[in-house]
Order: structure tokens, then sequence, then C-alpha cells
């Protein structure tokens, strides 16, 4: 008989055995439950910099763009140090894509800053395309714009800098390493190793698989199809990362889909009225979330608690006001019973009692509807840019939620895609704050008021956009300005495809007024 | 003592094993009902036909494949590329079911086929048309698009779940799932699939709006060798089915599919989703038979959408048609076409003798006595299914001509784009034209099948191809111009 065999029969070795049983199972417990709560720390949640102030929410604040889209804080910083060849002439930082710096703070307006795994992340918020800039004049001071569509941003532009970057063999981790310390970078030495053997190669890789997600971006530049400043191409870059549709087999009618960033103040009452430039959602929410699939989120990083607060604030935030002393009281009372006549059927119109807009649509029977193609006339690149089979697909989009469990009653929650449909036209939106929204049309081909009223065969041909000077008159960003304080203006040509000024024309639309009906119009239009 | 420790080894393996085989159960077999449908075209077109365990695919991975496989796909969208049409809010386009057995499960149904669309104008939308003619489905590129998926090496839990990833928050348990089982057994599945199908390859591909029904059921559940035949043709519109019950005004009993080789449309509906995967066991769930039986009876009534050519439009119209022609068309069709085509007339679904249509006759060839033998005494695992109707026949149906305007292209094999191109003389008729467009020919009858869009959205038709041939059916054929422009105004408008 063996010691061990012995010690079977014995019940005090039983009972000293089961004690140090329970006390492997508690060591084994707590290992695991730290181990848990570490994994989740580190790998699951993420560690956005808040903002109490919704302003400040608003342009910094993080919506969880950055864990998937995002780019680790100091490559963002080193990536136009880098790469200087690749900016335009004389520029050194992201001011070359028209992005907006504040005095005292580091990140641009519309971009937002998140710790992901221990590292800190930088990405796009809603901001980044629906904040505007005004000036009085050349070098005058800047007023921003908030909520207006953004005039400055390149968005193209960012995107063919970073697909350069991509494609350039500066990446040696000793030359990044060179390039963040001369951006100001702090990196400890952990970082700095974390930079070396993991970061920046991923960076790389990620820069690698934009550049070819997006290469049809090319081809737009090969049809002349530069969205340029204050425009955006939506949907195409939407298919490929949403659903990775092969771009080389879409066809160029397709392609010369941009528009004008839409301004995103009072949604309330715009809630149920056909929105996006084609009317392809009458949803706020579901609207929403499909821009803020556009600014890098995912269903799973999306942060629904920050974009409620977004939605919360622009429920009701107003548009800005037209200087006041520079409208003609008496001349807008003139353009008045004219825009009645000639507008509000189809665009609503300020209250009677000054108290804002009436978005009222039983008073303005076809506000928030949709006009069909032919009935408007207007460039229908944006229209064949959005089909009906990727509508249907986009019913797929947050598929799986909302998870159950969630307090959808409390909270707003992320919703499965089921209002998204192929229109026949463009819907008729409303003007609160038309001055801030120039140029117009959905693809920003007429420069001011003024020239919309005028039919497409006297409204400018080609024009400068990304000037933010004022032009206090005709309503409008200064366009027939080529450059001012070094920057040249984006040169729109409206005989490029997609481009085109034509339609929102003829008798019903005001275009054969006279001169001083139409400036009668304008003036009033100035108090919206 | 060494009794009771045998017992108690005994009943803690029993448990293990229980707890075990309720785990399986529960992430394999445990089948939830579908929610109910607001209508009968809504069942039709999204109602599970209880062929979850043989074809569906665990949903997580039926959402990621077309993203991550798109190159497989015949066109550069996702699953609408197939030619499936996808309703605004719907979950799953037209023809695909999701219902949960062990996971949620996507599979196909009859709609995957029987779905179609047109449009008036270039620029006008889609509209659907409910058990359609299946004109632009390409179920071949979905066949295909599943097995090269299955076999790419990129087909591995790491990449799906780090697909899944990027929409779904997967929970763990589910994440556990789908990693060690429901992954590699679809891979699995897939590449099976794909060497099932192999053999089609040897063969003409079907293109848009087309299959080869019946070999996959003499190679697959009738046990036959492949025998190199080539049985592509059109799909079917599942329109006013009664109307292919029972016996024609001459007493002869009528005839379903192009070669009339069954008799019975109860047959065909349940045989036709055994097609699709659905097993003898589910068929005797009530949720699974009272569905076919529904659908059974759908079909029987369900009209076709009525035809835009019309008198009553303004002249200038391109869809107007001549009130006079059309009348003088009337009487030409009862002479030239009714007594095969009306329901009155007494060769109405009838098969015509190969020899005396003369339409190419690789159909009528695919299927054979042994296979009707077979399939008439087939038995699932030792259960008897019954089958008594098919029958071997060597000619082909003449169909019904109710919504003719959407049954382009025309002949069985759909080897004639229009109705026009159906008056001239085989030699007459386009030799290479585009299948899938799905915008009405105005002019001719029929779907668009030249041109930039109709080559863009559509597979190039050759009728030089085995299976293709559009010779025969030479029926008005050697009419005055004036009467084929006649017939052809009165066609349009049925």
């Amino acid at each position: 008989m063996t010691p061990a065999q012995a010690s079977t029969g014995n019940p005090a070795n039983r009972r000293r055995r089961r004690g140090w049983l329970l006390i492997w199972l508690v060591v084994l417990a707590l290992v695991v439950g730290a181990g848990a709560v570490a994994y989740d720390r580190f790998f699951v949640q993420t560690d956005p910099v808040t903002y109490s102030d919704p302003v400040m929410h608003f342009k910094y604040g993080s919506i969880g763009s950055e864990p998937e889209s995002g780019l680790p804080y100091w490559m963002w910083k080193a990536l136009p140090l880098m790469f200087p060849d690749k900016l335009p002439e004389g520029e050194t930082d992201y001011r070359a894509f028209g992005l907006l710096y504040e005095p005292g703070r580091d990140l641009p307006i519309g971009v937002s800053q998140r710790k992901v795994m221990g590292i800190d992340l930088v990405w796009l918020n809603c901001s980044v395309c629906h904040v505007g800039t005004v000036r009085d004049e050349p070098g005058g001071e800047r007023q921003l714009l908030l909520g207006a569509p953004s005039n400055n941003l390149r968005l193209f532009d960012l995107i063919q800098f970073l697909r350069a970057a991509a494609h350039d063999n500066r990446w040696e981790p000793d030359y990044v390493l060179e390039k963040i310390d001369e951006a100001g970078g702090d990196l400890g030495f952990l970082e700095r190793l974390a930079y070396r053997w993991l970061v920046i190669g991923q960076v790389r890789r990620g820069l690698l698989r934009l550049n070819d997600q997006l290469e049809f971006l090319d081809r737009q530049e090969a049809i002349g199809h530069d969205w340029g400043p204050g425009r955006v191409d939506t949907f195409n870059p939407y298919k490929k990362m949403q659903f990775n549709y092969d771009m080389t087999r879409i066809p160029d009618v397709e392609l010369a889909g941009s528009a004008d960033y839409p301004s995103i103040w009072m949604q309330r009452p715009r809630e149920g009225m056909q929105l996006h430039w084609d009317g392809n959602n009458p949803s706020v929410e579901e609207r929403n979330l499909s821009a803020s699939l556009g600014a890098g989120v995912t269903p799973t990083t999306i942060d629904m608690a920050s974009l409620e607060r977004v939605r919360n604030w622009l429920w009701d935030f107003p548009s800005p006001r037209f200087p006041r002393e520079r409208i003609d009281q008496a001349k807008a009372a003139e353009g008045a019973p004219l825009y009645a006549e000639y507008c509000a059927a189809c665009h609503g119109a300020p209250l009677a009692d000054g108290g804002g807009f009436d978005y009222d649509r039983s008073q303005y029977p076809r506000l928030g509807e949709v006009e069909p193609l032919e009935e408007i006339g207007t460039d229908q690149g944006r229209w064949r840019s959005y089909t009906q089979v990727f509508a249907g697909e986009q019913n797929m989009l947050f598929a799986g939620y909302p998870r159950p469990g969630s307090d959808c009653d409390e909270r707003l929650c992320a919703e499965r895609f089921q209002r998204f449909r192929k229109t026949s036209g463009y819907a008729n939106h409303p003007l609160d704050g038309i001055w801030a929204r120039s140029p117009y049309l959905h693809n920003g081909s007429v420069p001011t008021l003024r020239a919309l009223l005028d039919p497409p065969s006297e409204r400018p041909v080609t024009f400068y956009r990304g000037n933010d000077v004022f032009d206090w008159d005709a309503v409008g960003y200064v366009s027939d300005v080529a450059a001012a304080e070094g920057e040249a203006f984006f040169v729109f040509d409206t005989r490029m495809k997609g481009n085109s000024n034509a339609g929102h024309a003829g008798p019903t639309y005001g275009t054969e007024l006279s001169a001083t009906e139409k400036d009668a119009i304008v003036e009033y239009m100035k108090t919206f | 003592m060494l009794g009771s420790k045998l017992f108690r080894w005994a009943a803690g393996l029993l448990l293990i094993v229980l707890l075990l085989a309720i785990g399986v159960w529960y992430i394999a077999f445990r089948t939830l009902a579908q929610e109910p449908f607001p209508d009968m075209a809504a069942e039709f077109n999204y109602g599970s036909i209880g062929n979850e365990d043989a074809r569906g695919l665990p949903y997580w991975i039926w959402r990621v494949l077309p993203t991550l496989f798109n190159e497989y796909l015949p066109g550069p969208t996702g699953y609408t590329s197939l030619g499936l049409f996808w309703e605004q809010g719907e979950e799953l386009p037209v023809g695909f079911s999701k219902k949960t057995v062990g996971t949620e499960r996507v599979s196909i149904n009859c709609a995957f086929c029987h779905q179609s669309t047109y449009r008036l104008d270039s620029d006008a939308h889609s509209k659907l048309v409910v058990a359609g003619t299946g004109a632009r489905v390409d179920p071949q590129a979905f066949l295909r698009f599943l097995g090269r998926a299955g076999n790419d090496p990129r087909f591995t839990a790491d990449t799906l779940l780090g697909e899944i990833d990027l929409i779904y928050d997967m929970p763990v348990l589910e994440r556990l799932t789908y990693r060690f089982l429901l992954i590699p057994a679809t891979r699995r599945a897939l590449q099976q699939e794909a060497a099932d199908f192999a053999w089609s390859d040897d063969n003409p591909d079907w293109g848009r709006g087309r299959i080869d029904p019946f070999n996959p059921i003499k190679y697959g559940i009738l046990g036959m060798g492949n025998d190199g035949t080539i049985g592509n043709s059109d799909m079917m519109p599942l329109w006013q089915m009664a109307r292919a019950e029972g016996s024609n005004p001459a007493g002869k009993t009528k005839a379903l599919h192009w070669d009339g080789l069954s008799t019975d449309l109860h047959e065909v509906v349940v045989t036709g989703a055994v097609g699709d995967g659905m097993s003898y066991r589910n068929y005797q769930r009530g949720s699974v038979n009272e569905r076919i039986a529904r659908i059974e009876d759908y079909i029987r009534t369900l009209e076709p959408p009525p035809s835009p050519f019309s008198s009553e439009r303004d002249p200038a119209d391109p869809f107007y048609v001549d009130p006079d022609a059309v009348m003088r068309g009337q009487a030409l069709h009862g002479k030239h076409c009714a007594q095969c085509h009306s329901p009155d007339g007494p060769r109405y679904r009838l098969p015509i003798p190969v020899t005396e249509v003369g339409t190419d006759a690789h159909r009528v060839e695919m299927w054979n006595d042994e296979a009707t033998q077979r399939y008439n005494a087939y038995e699932e695992k030792g259960k008897d299914w019954g089958f008594a109707g098919f029958q071997n026949v060597e000619g082909y149906v003449a169909v019904d001509h109710s919504g003719l305007w959407l049954r382009a292209p025309y002949l069985h094999n759909g080897s004639v784009p229009t109705l026009r191109d159906m008056l001239r003389p085989p030699a007459e008729r386009p030799e290479v034209f585009y299948r899938g467009y799905d915008l009405i020919d105005a002019e001719d009858g029929g779907f668009v099948a030249q041109g930039a869009e109709a080559e863009r959205v559509g597979d190039r038709y050759d009728v030089s191809l085995p299976g293709n041939g559009n010779g025969g059916h030479l029926y008005g054929t050697d009419l005055p111009a004036d009467e084929k422009e006649d017939l052809l105004a009165f066609l349009k408008t049925l």
C-alpha cells in the first residue's frame, strides 16, 4: 500500500484536499475575473475625449468613428510633415483641405479624439462637413456658421492626399518617428516601440486599403468631376465602403454624384420631409445614422449616446441671422408677395410675426416633397448616383439592431434601415438660413440667390468656389475672384459632368420676372 | 461500493451526454416559426418552404458573403446583381426567407426564380411582378457564387468573423457557434455543392432568366449518371395555374413544365420545393405543408399585371396600340394561335410534338423514361413521396398567352427576344442579343435586348450554342406584313 493510496481513505486528508481545491478555485475565479475586466477595459471599452458644452461636443466630440476608421493622433500630426510634397504649394497642414482650426485648439473642427487599446486615435464627426465660415472682406475675421454647409472642406483632396501617402515609400519607422518628434510628439519608450513595430505598419495598411476602396476617385477626376470645396459624393464611396461594390463596373453616369453639403439646423420640423437632396429618406434618425456611417462609424463602433446629444442639440438649433443692418426692409417688403407667389408653395416661408420659419406643410403643399426630374430640370448626376438596388441593399445596414434589452424607450437606439427609397427627382427643402447655404441648387452650380433667379443661360458658366468673403447684395460667397491671400480658389465649370446649372427655371420659378422684382425677392430672402 | 461508483460515473456521463444533446439541438435544430406575413404576396416572397436545414445559410454568413466575395457575383452590386428585387424596408431581397433553425438562417424559396420586374421608361423605377418569369434572375450565378466563395481560401472563421465584427456585436456564445460549428459546416456544404454542380460547367451557361431545372434532380436525388444532356430553359411565371389543371377542351390531360413532364399541379409545387431542399420530414410539419398548400392556392388564381399597351392611351404614347389593328389582330390570333394557346383551344396545355413545332430539341431530350420512373417511385430514406404525375413526352407545351408582354424572351429556351421576332422566320431572328434588362420594348413587344444598357446589365445570348437554337414555331411567320402588325398589336395587349 503506497501513502497516496492510504490517504484516499483518510477523512482528514480528504478534507484538506477539498480545502486546497476550494482555494485553487477561488484563485482561478479571481484570475479569470481580473482577466475579463482587463480585456474589457483594454480591448472592448474605448475612451473618448468628452465635452460638457453641446457646441464643443458638436465641434470636437466623438461619435465613434475612430476605432474603425481613425488615425493614431501622432500619425495624423505627422502625415503632412511626412509628405509635404503632396500638399498644395505653400500649405503645411490640414488647412490645405479646408479644415478649420480655432485659436488654441490643436485639432481642427470636425476631428474628434478617442483612446482605443491605449492609443489615442482621431477621426471625423458631423461638424467637419457642417460648419461654414463667412467674412466681410479679404483678410477679415472669420465668423463660424455652425450647422451650415461647409464651404471650405475639400474632402476629395484630403482623400487623394491620404491615398497618395499610402503609395509613397517614406514609411520607415525612423523617418516616421522623426516626423512625429518634429510635430511635437512626446511618445514614451513603450509607445515608441508600439509605433515602430505595430502602429506605423497598421496605418499604412489601412491607407492602402482606403486607396483601393476609393480608386474610383481617379476616374471621377478623369471625367472632370473633382468634388471641389463644399461638396461631397455621398453615395459612391458608400457603395464601396459599406458593400464592397465593384466600382470599376459602376457606369460613368452614376459617378457624377457630388452635391453640396446641406445645412443641419432645425431638424425637428424636417422629420417626415423627404430628406437628402433627392429625398431618399423621410426619417431624421435614419438619415443621421447613415451620415454617421459616412463619417466613419460602423454599427459596432457608433457612440449612440454621443450622437443623441448632437441630434438633440440640432433638433431646434436656429439658423444664423443675416446682418439686419444690411437689409433694406422696404425692398424686402416688396419681395414678400412675390416670394409667396413663386416660391413658398415648395419652400415654405418665414412666419408673418417674424418668429422664425414656417415649416407647415398644410400651408405649403409641396414643401418636403420630391419634384420629378422632368419638372425641376436640374442636373441629373446626383439623382443617378443613388440607385434602386443600392436603396434595397441599404436595408441590411444596422441589421441585428436594436440589440435585445436595449432601452429604446429611454434613449436613442440604432435600428435597421427601412426607409431608404429611390425617388423620381429632387426634394424641396425649407429655406431657413438660405443666405448661408450658397452656392445654390443641390450641386452648388449657381453662386448666388440673385443668379438663381436668372434663367440658366444668364447664370455664370464658370465661377470660383472656396472663398468665404460674402457678397451681401447678390447673397452668396464671392465667386468672381480667382485667388486671394495666396489661396487659389476652385474653378467650378458648369459644363462638366454633374455640374450643370440648368433647371429650376421658367415662369413658375420666377426667372422671367423683372430685375427689380428679382432684387426684391432676394432682399426678402435675406430675412429667412 | 464499486457498483455505486460505477453508477455515479454512468449517471455523470449520461448527464453530460444529455447536456451536449440539448446544446446541439439548441444550436442546430431549435426551430422558431416565422412572423406572420401581411399578405400572400409577402408570404410567397419571403416565406420559408422548409429547406433551411438543407440550404439555409446562417444569417451573418449570408450577410457578409457578397461583401467579402463580390468578385464572384455577376454584377457590381450585392445580391441584387443576381437579378433579385429588393423592396423598400425589407430585410431580405425577394426570394430569400429567414427562419431560425438552430440559428437564424437564410434560404431560397419559390420566389427566388419566380419573380420579375419591368419598367416602361429607362429612367423609371423597376416594378416587381410577383411570381413573374424570373427574366432577370441568374440562379446559376448564385450557385457558382456560393461554390466559389466556399472554395476560396479566405472562407475562414477569422475572415468571416472579422467582417461580421464590423457590423454586428456578436454575443460570445453565438460567436463560438459560428467559429467552431457554423462556418466550418457551411464551408463544407458549399464545397460539396460546388462539386455536385461541376457538371454544369460542361454545358452552355444558363444565363439570366434560365435554368436547367431537372438535370440537378436527375443527378441529385434520383441518383442518375451525368448523361450530357442540356435542359436549359426559361423559368416560368406562376400565374393562373388553375388553367393548367385537369383536362383541356379536347378532354386531354393538361401538362405542366415546358416539356410537359408532369400532369399534376400539386406535385409540381411540392417537387419544386423538394428541388430547393425541402425534406420529407420537414414537409410533414404543418407549418411547411400548410404554406406549400397556400402557395399552391395563391398561384392558381394569381393574375399577371395588366398590359401597358392600350388603345386608351394618347396616340403619341409609345404604348398606344391602334384599336382597329387590335381587333383585326384578335381575329388573326383566333385563327392562327388560339388552337394551342387559348384556354378554349383543343390543343391548349398539351405537349406539341417537337417534330411538329420544330423548336430546339435539347430540353425534351433531357427528360427520359428512366427519370420518369425514378421520380414517380421516389422514396426519401424509405418514405415514399407517392408521386404519380410524371411522364415523358417528346414535345413542348403550348402555354397561356396571359401576361404575354412580360413573358419575353420567347420560346421555351428564351431564344427569341421580341414578339415581332417571333413572327419572323428563324433565319431573320436575332442571332445574338442580351437578356436581363427589364425595359419593355414598346416597338416590338418584349424586353429591350440590344444596346448599351442591355449589354451592361444583361447576359449575352448566342443562338448558335447547344440548347439555344431559335428555330421552329413558324406559326404566323408567313403572314403578310400588315397582318403581322395587326397580330403584334393584339399580342402586346395580352
